[in-house]
């Protein structure tokens, strides 16, 4: 396999499971309104699968720097800044999702706090999704243009 | 024991939350402050900007995590309303840098 088809190949895996988090990311945005709700397993895929995402780009993000990032920008420099909104945005949602899991998961330990922080995990998870969203649709909408 | 828990969880979460909020900053401060290249023009360059300011952020975050300890020590339930609110405030942060200042 040569190296341009393996940046290829997981540029495609890394969109796939980006909207699989988008997805992921829902779950817990919708459940944790009620506040007594728990959703541990949810809520725990959900943020790993925002992290391996992440982690995921990240790895080929030098890639994209070397190979794309140039180019992009002379050929269509609305979408090369697109594309920079998606690494903020990317950012939020990991942030957020992490957030929203620690708070979650520290539930049984909060003591008098387990109020606020079950709306805490709800907010969260909340902007997590909407930023998960926007990156996603911003992934799309460059990678539909220029690839590996 | 449940309050000595409820301290940690509190620094954790200020810790966290304080990521989004210094990698806006910092790309809004970048923005603002310094006139960038055009991206056209760069050919390859040895500092990648992102993980940098994720890099930053993540040190900041070890800096604000003493002080949320300390705070929450005095009165963790009002660290955790503070909380509460920086959400909010640090998910607007990176919004609106994300948004206008990529």
């Amino acid at each position: 396999m040569t190296a341009t088809l393996l940046l290829r190949l997981l540029e495609r895996i890394h969109g796939h499971l980006g909207w699989l988090a988008v997805a992921a990311l829902l779950h817990p945005a919708i459940l944790l309104r009620k506040p007594r709700r728990r959703a541990r397993l949810s809520v725990s895929l959900a943020t790993g699968l925002v992290v391996v995402t992440a982690l995921l780009g990240a790895y080929f993000y030098p890639a994209y720097r070397n190979r794309i990032k140039q180019h992009l920008f002379i050929e269509a420099p609305k979408l090369g800044w697109m594309f920079e909104r998606k690494e903020h945005l990317a950012v939020g949602a990991v942030a957020f999702a992490l957030v929203g899991c620690v708070s979650h998961l520290a539930l049984p330990r909060a003591g008098a706090a387990e109020p606020t922080l079950e709306r805490l995990a709800h907010r969260a998870f909340v902007l997590a999704f909407g930023f998960a969203l926007a990156t996603a649709v911003l992934g799309v909408a460059v990678a539909s243009y220029k690839s590996f | 024991m449940r309050d000595k828990r409820a301290i940690w969880i509190a620094t954790v979460l200020a810790a966290l939350i304080s990521v989004p909020a210094t990698y806006a900053f910092l790309r809004a401060y970048e923005v603002l402050a310094f006139a960038e290249p055009n991206p056209a023009r760069i050919v390859w360059t040895a500092h990648i900007a992102v993980f940098w300011r994720v890099a930053i952020a993540a040190y900041v975050a070890g800096m604000v995590a003493p002080i949320a300890y300390l705070a929450a020590r005095r009165d963790a339930a009002k660290v955790f309303r503070v909380l509460y609110a920086s959400v909010f405030i640090a998910g607007a942060m990176i919004a609106i840098q994300g948004i206008f200042m990529p």
